[in-house]
């Protein structure tokens, strides 16, 4: 199988500050669906979730790899959903600096920075990329 | 069956979305319009757009299985006094059940699915700065309407509280 | 999916806007290479952002020497105070980019700040306050959407940090991010140079001004040692006259112990000369002794001019011993520590001691208060009588009077030494304090008299004055505590 690649018109999407939407599924079929504030680009074809605080969706993903992301640009109309495939979590590294970067600039500015730490920066495979265009109301 | 608080939060909430499994325990996201609570408080009616997942309805008939997360109030019960509508905005639950029943969306269906595009509207164009033609473009007459009854509740608003079982 | 493929209109345009761009950093560059002035710089950067690049709010912070705080020096676009605003390392994106020296690019921050709040919401209801902090304040945007901070970096040398930010939700793209960087390490070169040539100024403007007072600091340095020289040599003087004082003491004491001796012989011979005289002059007076003895008359002459011969050797040996006794009392060896005194014991002895200068014709008048006792060092304080009254004699040329008045003044004592000789003139008044002054000419005493004079005074904690009146007269005044400390 090829592999799948993100467009770069993607990438702007992934930044415009709209919450995204993670869907996981447990291993007895349970789905979970839960928005996220930021999904990070880290080449064409993986992408990086912030792993902070130990939730249903870290959970699910131990027990079940396998994620959908749905990206939201509004004023496009437009829906991208990308599947995804957890690959790794990285304590260190550039990935893991450059999101520790952003986490511990926001947490400080807000006085968070007890609560706000970055755990591990989990990596994902894209496994396949979607764009929804559902077009303007009329 | 869910509570009043969680009805009155229902009310006023903006954003759904709803989270399926296929076959291959393969999760999807689906954009959820609207939604109403049945007179008995133990179901929820989700109403989709016309381009609605082509997988919503096969995964479902697959297994059934469902999870509405709502965000989004000014009137539930975390709202801040006075209401601030960027931290309230936040306040989040899910609601997982089996699916029941399906049927083609109605007019009455269409109002909740316009009132929720009000709101919607009202929240997330001084907040976000989007246009009022992006923000109608997400609530189109609604084409599906399904119901499904309610499990279990789980309070998502982020914070220490974070996945908390609540009460039914 | 397909990939859309540029037109050769898209790339003509792509190409167009890399030139101009290319161009203006080119400009820039200029600008900022051809300047040392740091506000001249600051301004080139900060309006290229604005001006060129439409990026309307964005500042310069640099690093203070502890390394832990930065500190706005530029900004442009701001309402209010910003330069001098202060962020610590490590606070904010500005202090992340400056902790970790790498280029951070955030965007829509207000949403993320809303998220936050809310979790921060939930915890000071869930009672977790305590796990909170304050939200530390940092200049810029309290609004701020999206925000590009970029380290100034000399050689891995954390120099500051530039920051480009806008409240505007749109985010600054890859491109942009790139030619902010690019001026932003062109400034760190520049503010570089700036500072060193900026430091090099100020070491060369210090020298200058060194250099200029030196001469003037030269002086004062040398009249400080010429001062430190003069108090030294008052000090070995008074050493000197000291030890002088010491040795002429010992040197008293010595001949007063030979001289007492045969004073003390001479003494007791008179007495038994006088007693024999006596016996002789009764037995010849008695009845009985032979007439011719009671009427010899130069026999009673020869007994007379005996009696009286001893009765004035007597008188000798005790002016003799009463001398001695002034030099003693005036050496007091045998008082060489601080001591309640009579003072006027000390002018008396004194007085006793120049005798044969005031027979000369120089009358002495005493106004003898009741004076208590003073704490003092007797010998000293003799030393100084001496001098004043020495000096007194001189100034009468033989012929005047010299007045002596003491009299107490409240915690302390005041005695004055007038005379009537013919007085100092004002120049030569201001220096009669003065080490090596004197008014008698060369080889004619030391000048250190009253030098000496003064400097035991002080030491007693008392004053001396002088005034005079040419032809009329001199007055010493001095004024001792009874109990100095």
């Amino acid at each position: 199988m090829g592999e799948v690649r993100l467009p770069d018109e993607i990438r702007p999407v992934m930044e415009n500050g709209i919450p995204a939407q993670v869907g996981t599924c447990s291993a007895d079929g349970t789905p979970n669906a839960t928005d996220i504030s930021r999904v990070y680009y880290v080449d064409s074809e993986h992408l990086a979730l912030s792993n902070q605080f130990f939730s249903k969706t870290i959970r699910n993903i131990r027990e079940n790899p396998r994620a959908c992301v749905n990206l939201n640009d509004l004023e496009a109309f437009t829906c991208w959903v990308v599947h995804l495939e957890f690959d790794r979590s990285e304590t260190d590294g550039p990935i893991f600096d450059a999101m520790d970067m952003q986490i511990e600039a926001i947490a400080s500015m807000t006085g968070m920075s007890n609560v706000f730490k970055l755990k591990a920066a989990d990596i994902y495979r894209v496994t396949s990329v979607e764009k929804i265009e559902y077009g303007p109301a009329s | 069956m869910i509570p009043e608080e969680i009805v009155t939060f229902l009310e006023g909430a903006t954003v759904g979305f709803a989270a399926t499994r296929d076959a291959h325990l393969v999760p999807h996201i689906h954009f959820v319009a609207g939604w109403i609570v049945g007179d008995d408080r133990k179901t929820i009616t989700c109403f989709f757009p016309p381009n609605y997942s082509k997988v919503l309805m096969p995964s479902l008939q697959d297994n059934g299985q469902f999870a509405l997360t709502v965000l989004g109030s000014t009137s539930g019960p975390k709202a801040s006094k006075p209401p601030r509508p960027d931290v309230d905005f936040h306040e989040c639950y899910q609601f997982k059940g089996d699916y029941a029943t399906s049927r083609l969306a109605n007019a009455a269906d269409a109002a909740v699915v316009e009132r929720k595009g009000e709101s919607f509207r009202k929240l997330f164009v001084p907040l976000f700065g989007f246009s009022e033609e992006a923000c109608a473009a997400r609530f189109k007459k609604p084409a599906l309407a399904m119901t499904f009854p309610v499990r279990e509740i789980f309070d998502q608003t982020p914070g220490p509280g974070a996945g908390r079982r609540v009460e039914t | 999916m397909a990939k859309k493929q540029p037109t050769a209109e898209d790339l003509a345009a792509e190409l167009d806007q890399k030139s101009a761009e290319i161009r203006i950093l080119q400009r820039v560059s200029s600008a900022i290479n051809a300047t040392l002035d740091l506000e001249e710089i600051y301004g080139i950067v900060l309006g290229t952002m604005d001006e060129i690049f439409g990026f309307h709010h964005s500042l310069i912070l640099l690093l203070d020497e502890s390394g832990e705080t930065l500190t706005v020096v530029a900004s442009r676009g701001y309402e209010g105070q910003t330069l001098g605003g202060q962020v610590r390392v490590g606070t904010g994106l500005i202090g992340v980019v400056a902790k970790k020296r790498r280029l951070m690019r955030l965007s829509n921050l207000g949403s993320q700040r809303g998220y936050i709040a809310a979790i921060r919401k939930q915890m000071e209801e869930a009672g977790r306050s305590g796990e909170l902090e304050e939200a530390a304040p940092v200049p810029g945007l309290p609004n701020v959407e999206s925000q590009i901070g970029i380290p100034l970096l000399i050689k891995d040398n954390l120099i500051g940090v530039f920051s480009v930010e806008s409240a505007e939700q749109k985010m600054f793209s890859d491109r942009e991010e790139t030619l902010v960087a690019i001026v932003a390490n062109q400034a760190a070169s520049a503010i570089h140079n700036a500072r060193l040539y900026r430091a090099e100024e100020q070491r060369r403007q210090e020298l200058a001004e060194l250099n200029e007072t030196l001469e003037d600091r030269v002086r004062a340095r040398t009249a400080e040692l010429e001062r430190a020289n003069r108090e030294l040599r008052d000090m070995q003087t008074q050493l000197v006259q000291t030890e002088k004082m010491a040795s002429l003491g010992m040197l008293v004491a010595g001949v007063a112990h030979e001289i007492n001796t045969p004073i003390g012989a001479i003494a007791a011979n008179t007495d038994l000369v006088r007693r024999a005289t006596e016996i002789v002059r009764q037995r010849i007076e008695d009845k009985g002794s032979p007439a011719e003895l009671a009427g010899d008359s130069r026999l009673r002459q020869a007994v007379e001019t005996l009696r009286q011969a001893s009765q004035t050797e007597q008188l000798a040996c005790e002016r003799v011993t009463s001398i001695v006794k002034s030099l003693r009392n005036f050496a007091r060896l045998d008082e060489s520590e601080e001591k309640l005194v009579d003072l006027h014991e000390g002018i008396e002895s004194t007085l006793i001691l120049l005798r044969h200068e005031l027979k000369k014709g120089v009358e002495v008048v005493k106004h003898y208060g009741d004076l208590p006792q003073v704490l003092c060092f007797p010998s000293q304080l003799n030393q100084v009588f001496m001098n004043l009254l020495n000096n007194a004699i001189s100034a009468t040329g033989g012929k005047g009077t010299i007045t002596i008045t003491t009299a107490r003044d409240g915690d302390g004592v005041v005695l004055r030494f007038a005379d009537t000789g013919g007085g100092i003139s004002p120049q030569n008044l201001k220096r009669i304090f003065d080490p090596g002054f004197t008014t008698k000419g060369v080889g004619v005493g030391t000048g250190l008299g009253l030098s000496i004079c003064y400097r035991i005074i002080q030491h007693h904690q008392g004053t001396i004055e002088v005034s005079s009146e040419v032809d009329k007269g001199t007055e010493f005044t001095l004024r001792l505590p009874i109990q100095p400390h």
